[in-house]
């Protein structure tokens, strides 16, 4: 099994990171303002729930069939805020869930969205058959959420969270209803399809930024600017390493490149 | 004494009826956390959640960082597998909600008889033939049948659309109207034609390595695009999501985001 003592500079790092994202929490908290680019897929998001308004077809969102985690936490905090705009225009939200764990994910969206209304402040237009079970396996459920936008004919469609081969399924058959398309996912292997596919798409760390960006919170800002600097600090890694290694490998050969103090330090042995 | 030992002595392994009043009693304490909890006012039922928490997190962030032994062990390190499975177990209890929420959904179609009702039937119906044929008949030739000739089939049908909506999203997205566009089709086709014999002869005459000429292959130009351009972008997207999944773990850990979203406000 891995364990710190497998790379102690490894811990120093990820301990030194979760002092700057925690520090950063404190200062926002604390009044600290912090600046947040603009993110074009977060801001389709109320675009899309008006037009789905005006167009009076229901909201799909899609919390994708990974493991409950921190991905589905996050894709479902997005939803939260997509669900309360929805609750304040009598829109119809359809969220179906699936894969593995998609049993614990339909209890944890149920009270998501229940919550949601309830904050909107219309608890009793809450519709408990909008959020469904669909199926553990990935076709079946990438058939059967396909059926529910062709049948709907979904007017916007928001996929968050781990996708796999099923992704392209979704977002074509939204294309095909021409639905509003904003989709965000952390599986690399599937941003190009999603890219092609839709009409946003949210890439990278934007997908965990989305929540702050919704929200404007300040716990959530000044993670963000924790993760900022954190980041900074893997770029200054990269660079010190590359001109490092392109100097010893120039000069010194291989013996001397592995004698590099980086690589030496921050490779496990 | 090991800690493993020490609760091996507490919690040894019970069989017959000692095990099943030990669950009986397991399940009694449940109901009656389960009314406690809800007796608790608002406040003290999410610190009671916090504290769990971060207690359930601490577990992990201490077998990580506590040192490991030359097996690779810490004195934590054996009851990973025990807690994972206490999260497979309440996995396990979601599925019969998730169960219920399509007996619920599908059952109202098909009695209120709504628009595709006969297709709630036909769902109802295949629950129920594949939970009884695998309960009590899965050694059988009928519950094979099912899984390999019917599932599977059906599991590969829906794979093969994607064969279609491969080629539609490409048109669109390979339609050149603006530089973005433009740039990832002269990338797409130097990378395809890389792979495939007919785009390798096109350059075949220039040799494969050892001339300065070698870098106009489309093979070594297509490998170069793959291996240092993409898995640098990619490397980039995972530093970034790498940082965003620790700073998300932190602030579910710690509880510092309560009130943040989920909730209106922080009590």
């Amino acid at each position: 099994m891995d364990h710190a003592s497998n790379s102690w500079p490894t811990a120093f790092i990820v301990i030194l990171w979760s002092l700057i994202i925690i520090g950063a929490v404190r200062m926002a908290q604390a009044g600290r303002r912090f600046y947040i680019r603009r993110i074009a897929g977060l801001n389709a998001i109320d675009e899309a729930v008006g037009r789905a308004t005006e167009m009076g077809r229901p909201i799909l969102m899609v919390p994708g069939i990974g493991d409950i985690g921190v991905i589905v936490m996050q894709a479902l905090s997005i939803f939260s805020y997509i669900a309360k705009t929805a609750a304040q225009f009598g829109n119809r939200i359809l969220l179906p869930t699936g894969g593995g764990t998609g049993p614990a994910i339909y209890t944890v969206a149920d009270e998501v969205m229940r919550e949601s209304y309830a904050a909107a402040g219309r608890p009793e237009a809450y519709d408990p058959d909008s959020v469904m079970f669909i199926s553990d396996r990935q076709f079946a459920f990438a058939a059967g959420v396909s059926g529910m936008i062709y049948r709907e004919k979904v007017a916007a469609s928001f996929l968050f969270g781990e996708f796999y081969a099923e992704a392209l399924i979704f977002a074509e058959a939204g294309q095909m209803v021409g639905a509003i398309q904003v989709a965000g996912t952390t599986q690399t292997t599937q941003i190009p399809f999603l890219i092609a596919s839709c009409d946003y798409t949210i890439i990278g760390d934007e997908y965990y930024a989305a929540s702050a960006y919704i929200s404007r919170e300040p716990t959530l800002l000044g993670s963000l600017a924790g993760q900022d600097i954190a980041k900074a600090i893997i770029w200054l890694l990269v660079f010190v390493g590359a001109i490092g290694v392109t100097y010893y490998s120039a000069t010194g050969g291989q013996a001397a490149m592995k004698a590099f103090f980086l690589n030496q330090w921050l490779t496990p042995h | 004494m090991k800690l493993s030992t020490l609760l091996s002595k507490l919690f040894p392994p019970l069989h017959g009826w000692p095990l099943i009043g030990a669950l009986v009693g397991v399940l009694v304490l449940c109901v009656f956390l389960f009314f406690a909890l809800h007796a608790l006012p608002p406040r003290a039922r999410k610190m009671v959640i916090a504290g769990a928490t971060f207690l359930a997190g601490l577990f992990f962030a201490l077998e990580w960082f506590w040192p490991a032994g030359a097996d690779g062990t810490n004195p934590l390190t054996f009851a990973v597998p025990t807690v994972g499975n206490v999260a497979n177990v309440l996995t396990a209890f979601t599925l019969g909600l998730g169960v219920m929420s399509l007996i619920r959904i599908h059952g109202n179609n098909v009695a209120r008889q709504k628009a595709g009702w006969e297709n709630s039937v036909v769902l109802l119906a295949g629950m129920v033939v594949m939970a009884v044929s695998g309960l009590f008949f899965e050694k059988t030739i009928f519950f094979r049948s099912l899984f390999r000739d019917v599932l599977n089939s059906f599991d590969a049908a829906m794979f093969a659309t994607l064969a279609f909506y491969i080629i539609s999203a490409a048109y669109r997205a390979f339609r050149i109207k603006s530089v973005e566009a433009t740039l990832m089709m002269i990338a797409a086709l130097v990378v395809m034609l890389g792979m495939i014999p007919i785009g390798q002869a096109l350059t075949s005459f220039i040799p494969e390595r050892g001339s300065f000429l070698s870098l106009l292959r489309v093979d070594n130009i297509s490998n170069w695009m793959l291996t240092i351009l993409n898995a640098a972008a990619q490397r980039a997207i995972n530093f970034g999501l790498g940082v965003g999944a620790l700073a998300i773990a932190l602030r579910v850990w710690l509880s510092l985001e309560r009130g943040a979203y989920f909730e209106s406000s922080a009590e």
